[in-house]
């Protein structure tokens, strides 16, 4: 999958107007930075030695106008968890629900079946995570880790109270394609959220770091995002990227 | 509904690679090859 930033779109004399700045929020003990590039890039493969091709191939591609700042390299973990051992993205739509939260549609040709994604790094510390109980560790998150069920007493602060996406005001749904990483520099989930525009990771994010209501996320307590960016995904038209909402 | 790119609706893989790419001042990404995203999408 390919997602283009602000920066480019700029750069090609085009803007898509729900395109915005990632926003940057800071409350206590708590930053979330904005860390804007112009391509974002998705590689999927069943066979790591394929992702190094594929990106050798992309690099050859891309190298006369683009340098690559990042890879990361991520995993499937436990049948779909997180390095905590928690599921993220349990509540994700499916089927037509899906396709209503992810893409566009009644915005014309070019802009119709193109998507909004957030992609955020966040890094685990274990130290602070693993040093918790087990009883703490579910509090934080609002499930039981052994069966992924919801509690029900919780403390506000757990991560499904704060972005229980139902109880938003319109509700707030995000199809969510996470996945684990780990590199030399540590460990992590690469959050990453579809939707027809950013309004609704926005207001999950904003209650997340307690501008609703000034309590903030429990997650932060032993995870914390080191990258936020914003990018477009196109839709596509005879197979190929549909780019004529950029006049091209 | 418009054709959008598939992997969005599709469950996470076994592994995977997240790239970014920042621009290289002073270069048009026009200009090299034209039709480079949809080569790159081709590409993987």
């Amino acid at each position: 999958m390919i997602g283009l930033g602000r920066s480019l779109l700029l750069t090609l004399g085009a803007e898509i107007s729900t395109l915005k700045n990632f926003p940057v929020h800071v409350a206590a003990g708590i930053e979330v930075p904005s860390t804007p590039t112009a391509l974002w890039c998705w590689l999927r493969a069943e066979d790591r030695g394929d992702l190094v091709h594929q990106t050798h191939q992309l690099c050859d591609l891309l190298a006369d106008a683009f340098e690559c700042e990042s890879v990361l390299d991520a995993f499937k973990h436990a049948g779909g968890r997180d390095l905590t051992g928690y599921e993220d993205g349990t509540e994700n739509p499916e089927g037509e629900e899906a396709i209503n939260v992810a893409f566009v549609r009644g915005e014309g040709a070019g802009m119709d079946g193109s998507s909004f994604v957030a992609v955020q790094t966040w890094l685990h510390d274990f130290s602070l995570f693993n040093a918790m109980t087990q009883e703490q560790q579910d509090n934080s998150i609002g499930r039981r880790k052994s069966d992924n069920e919801e509690l029900d007493d919780v403390p506000l602060s757990a991560h499904v109270k704060r972005t229980a996406q139902e109880d938003f005001t319109p509700e707030a749904f995000l199809l969510r394609r996470s996945m684990p990483w780990s590199d030399a520099s540590g460990e992590g989930l690469q959050f990453v959220a579809f939707d027809r525009s950013f309004d609704s990771f926005e207001a999950q994010l904003k209650r997340m770091v307690g501008e609703d209501d000034g309590i903030s996320d429990a997650l932060f307590r032993f995870t914390r995002p080191i990258t936020g960016c914003y990018f477009w995904c196109p839709p596509m038209k005879a197979g190929q990227l549909d780019l004529s909402a950029l006049g091209l | 509904m418009a054709a959008y790119q598939t992997g969005i609706l599709q469950e996470v893989p076994s592994v995977a690679r997240y790239l970014t790419f920042s621009l290289i001042a002073g270069t048009n990404p026009l200009e090299p090859c034209e039709d480079w995203p949809s080569r790159a999408m081709a590409n993987h």
